[in-house]
């Protein structure tokens, strides 16, 4: 046992030898390339076309939100990193099986509130469209209390002021309700919100949003809070805790080439890094301007981990002691605009390729000078958001642009006229956000693509959905479709298996997946009696439905569609029934009156009298306001009633189509191959267990009442009551 | 010192792998049985933001029947009133100044109650809508804090089966556990730690 102790020892050691030892220094002289052993031929057995490749879903133990990016280890093929649109970095130690989250805030949200305990944040909706301010610098949205409504069919506008000359420089047209004021004297301009107008602030769907009710008499709630009585209205500094900060989108996560516990977190607002593997992070680099701001990539130098190179929005930036400081590249080329990605000669790193927003660029110096070696007046083609070197002849260099993938034979010295389309005309006009070379078998490239087009509702391109990944084993002349996403949601991203590189690890908008090989034998593990069990299950109904699960959320929370069918119908009704005004008034009176006679002129007066009386009314009055019977806002598809019934219901059904299909999942999981491991499998149950709670909650323990036999289906299951048994 | 560090490195996944092999996945669990469980947090949240169901259901309840609710208006007036009357007489024109000069003072003192009701809010109220979007807030807070208790949870349970080998890990998954408590109070106006407290003491955490 101590002999085998000692040999371990002694393998540790020397592994641990390689690793820790310096770097050496950046050769010189002109670059020579060692010839590779010749590579596997590849065949139809690799990647997704061989037999026995399946998809595994490891999205486990995530909370609902989009996955942005993801990058797998090379240190350790069971770590992986992924970020989200909402500022999340999940890591996983095991694989995908479990993943632990923290969260990269920037900033307070700008909020406000009014004296009506309204809470409002940046952005605006209103009962037409969603506004957003679409300069910077429109002033804050400052409230002010105005009486009544405003009854503009378009918003106040807010306009953008040059300081210096007082001329306008843009204006921005704001929702029904939404005035200016000049705060004093200032001669910018503000948008002010006004608190009657019929735009609310929704549900919590909409994250931008804070949410009160209208709180009227302030002064008496703080009295009545004294006496420790709630009040009505939001613990509104909570609201803020959870809704008041702004997080960011995670567009890459790089981890460092030597050293796994440094990480780096490419982000719109800034450059995070953490030193102890994503338990804790800091933001060390952010900017000077808000393109600055915008981290596209980082790199660091395989022969030199203190040089580290930052792609930004403003230009490059390079840092010489490990990526704590950088000072921005003045050179041609990159000094300016968006770097869209670095990459390192990996045997000389003096060899540096940078994809730009006009071209590609490549430093044979480390980084002083660059040259362009691609450029094309086609504007989409020009933004090159990847490049990659085959690995194997070390010169073939492939790029991915805004309209398709090029190629050229020689990146490392050749120039402009030798970059060639790949894959024909498929994929012209096609947007392709990554290229990706099989370190284990040549030809066998990867790419990703997304589509967008113009949008006539609003400025910019939007999505399509049209995002796949493409696979090629024959270098590029052929190419297939390997994953398309499952329903709403788009591609994000795709890194290398570092274990089996034919294989990868996949990001999509609401889940990830890995592609796996099924191990020779590898089936089912259950006997036929287990898996017949496990089938009449699923069959016999011990599982309800998504859509059951989603309707009996909407009829416990009273917003099925039947109950805004009825909304509306009554609403329409409303018209006959009167308003009822009934009064009672008295009044009294009294008069004097003096007669003066002319006949008799001596006369004090000719007559006196007093007379009073009372007045007693009683008066009852019935109105009709009948032209509700002709068209009533409220009611039409675009009204009150229908807009806040589907933005709850949207809510919820986004919110039990990402949990419920990962229990029952799960659940089966568990029934057919729990995991080995204690943790994973601790873990899973409790995962189990969050979610029943969850969907529990959210449809008034449905779950537990199906276990049970209860299957309430009627429209009329009252509000928060529980049903009854049939 | 290679060789120390490797032996110690071999040791602690050692003690990881023997740390594993002494839990159950009942032992494990019924370590925290002294933490609230996440019904009672959530409940416990939902209550500091004044969203639980029961509230919210009053809130309907009043939004329903708030058209049996009359506006009731007062007035009350008081008013001087002088009228002067001339009558001239045509009889006589000329012979006298006027036939009749009347002068009338008076006042009149009265009240007003009105009473009344929007009776169509009684068949349909669209505020009723706007307490239910309420959910949105409670579907919120109850997601946020179930969420951030399995993490906290899970987090635990790595703690004690992987304990990390290094101390530098070991206080951050700490400062973690610690950060995801206070949120967790945040949320619930203390409730965790209050809880935990008690149960440590040897009170039951109070729900």
């Amino acid at each position: 046992m101590l002999r085998v102790n000692s040999l371990l020892v002694v393998i540790i050691i020397s592994v641990a030898s390689v690793a820790w030892s310096q770097p050496s220094s950046q050769p010189t002289g002109p670059l020579t390339i060692a010839p590779s052993p010749p590579p596997p031929p590849s065949t139809t057995k690799t990647g997704s076309f061989a037999p026995g490749v399946y998809l595994e879903d490891i999205t486990y133990t995530i909370r609902g939100a989009y996955p942005r990016a993801l990058t797998v280890s090379k240190h350790n093929p069971q770590v992986a990193y992924v970020g989200s649109w909402e500022g999340y970095v999940w890591k996983t130690t095991d694989g995908g099986k479990t993943w632990d989250e923290s969260r990269l805030i920037i900033e307070p949200r700008p909020f406000h509130g009014d004296s009506w305990q309204r809470l409002y944040f940046g952005t605006h909706r209103s009962s037409r469209s969603a506004w957003r301010p679409r300069h910077k610098g429109m002033g804050s949205i400052v409230p002010w209390p105005i009486a009544g409504s405003s009854k503009s069919s378009r918003g106040a506008s807010a306009q953008r002021i040059d300081s210096s000359t007082g001329t306008r420089i843009s204006t921005a047209y704001g929702p029904p309700g939404v005035r200016q004021r000049r705060r004093n004297g200032d001669h910018r301009h503000y948008n002010t919100i006004d608190p009657g107008a019929a735009s609310r602030a929704g549900a919590g769907g909409n994250s931008n949003f804070g949410i009160g009710l209208p709180g009227g008499a302030p002064r008496l709630q703080m009295v009545v809070r004294k006496f420790g009585k709630p009040t009505s209205g939001l613990n509104i500094k909570q609201t803020l805790l959870l809704r008041g900060v702004r997080p960011t989108e995670v567009r890459l996560v790089v981890i460092h080439p030597n050293n796994p516990k440094i990480v780096f977190a490419c982000t719109m607002f800034g450059l995070y890094m953490t030193y102890d593997g994503g338990l804790n992070w800091i933001r060390t680099f952010q900017g000077i301007n808000p393109r600055g701001r915008q981290i596209l990539h980082v790199a660091v130098d395989p022969q030199n981990e203190q040089r580290v190179f930052l792609g930004t929005g403003n230009g490059l930036y390079i840092s010489t002691d490990g990526g704590n400081n950088y000072i921005k590249s003045t050179s041609q080329g990159v000094g300016e605009g968006y770097i869209n990605w670095i990459y390192f000669n990996p045997t000389d790193s003096r060899y540096i390729i940078v994809g730009t927003g006009f071209g590609v660029l490549r430093s044979k110096d480390g980084g002083d000078s660059w040259d362009w070696i691609y450029f094309t007046t086609f504007p989409p083609a020009r933004i090159v958001r990847g490049v990659v070197i085959d690995p194997f002849d070390k010169k073939t260099g492939y790029i991915a642009t805004h309209d398709g993938l090029f190629y050229t034979p020689n990146i490392l010295t050749g120039s402009l006229e030798s970059w060639k389309r790949m894959g024909g005309l498929r994929f012209t006009g096609m947007e392709m956000s990554k290229i990706e070379v099989c370190p284990k078998h040549k030809g066998h490239i990867w790419a990703l693509s997304n589509m967008s087009i113009a949008s006539v509702k609003r400025r910019g391109l939007i999505q399509t959905g049209g995002a796949f990944i493409w696979e090629t084993i024959d270098g590029g002349d052929s190419w297939k479709v390997i994953y398309a996403g499952n329903t709403q949601g788009s591609m994000q991203w795709f890194d290398i298996d570092p274990v089996d590189p034919d294989m990868l690890w996949i990001t999509w908008s609401r889940s990830m997946m890995r592609m796996r090989r099924k191990k020779p034998g590898q089936g089912s593990t259950l006997t036929p009696a287990q898996e017949a069990k496990v089938l009449k299950a699923y069959n016999e109904d011990k599982f309800p439905t998504l859509s059951e699960v989603i309707f009996a959320a909407f009829r416990y929370i009273g917003i099925e569609p039947d109950m805004q069918l009825k909304y509306r119908r009554l609403s329409t009704l409303k018209a006959l029934i009167p308003r009822v005004d009934i009064s009672y008034t008295r009044l009294g009176f009294n008069d004097y009156p003096v007669l003066f006679d002319g006949l008799y002129p001596t006369l004090p007066f000719f007559g006196r009298a007093e007379v009073s009386g009372n007045l007693d009314e009683f008066r009852m009055m019935l109105s009709w306001d009948l032209s509700s019977l002709a068209f009533n806002l409220k009611t039409t598809m675009f009204g009150r009633v229908d807009r806040v019934s589907e933005e709850i219901r949207h809510y919820l059904r986004f919110n039990i189509h990402r949990f419920y299909p990962e229990l029952k999942r799960l659940r089966f999981m568990m029934m057919m191959e729990p995991p080995e491991d204690l943790r994973i499998r601790v873990i899973y149950k409790l995962r189990i267990e969050e979610l029943e709670h969850y969907v529990n909650f959210l449809t008034g323990g449905y779950l537990e009442r199906y276990k049970k036999g209860d299957r309430p289906r009627g429209v009329d299951t009252p509000w928060f009551e529980p049903w009854a048994s049939k | 010192m290679k060789l120390v560090l490797g032996v110690l490195t071999i040791l602690l996944g050692l003690n990881s792998a023997w740390a594993e092999g002494k839990w159950t996945e009942e032992s494990l669990l019924a370590r925290f049985k002294h933490e609230p469980s996440v019904q009672q947090v959530q409940d416990k949240a939902i209550r500091y933001y004044q969203v639980h169901p029961d509230r919210i259901r009053d809130l309907r309840r009043n939004a329903q029947l708030k058209a049996l609710i009359p506006t009731v208006s007062g007035e009350f007036s008081n008013s001087l009133t002088t009228a002067l009357r001339k009558m001239h007489d045509g009889f006589y024109v000329g012979t006298l100044e006027f036939k009749e000069d009347e002068r009338i003072n008076g006042d009149r003192t009265g009240f007003r109650l009105q009473v009344s009701w929007v009776l169509d809010r009684l068949l349909f109220n669209a505020e009723v809508l706007d307490v239910q979007s309420l959910i949105g807030i409670l579907d919120g807070v109850v997601r946020e804090v179930t969420t951030v208790y399995y993490i906290r949870r899970r987090l635990q349970i790595d703690m004690l089966l992987r304990p990390p080998v290094d101390l530098a890990t070991r206080i951050s998954q700490r400062i973690r556990i610690e950060e995801l408590t206070g949120l967790l109070d945040a949320m619930t106006g203390g409730y965790m730690t209050k809880s935990i407290g008690e149960a440590k003491k040897g009170g039951k955490p109070k729900g």
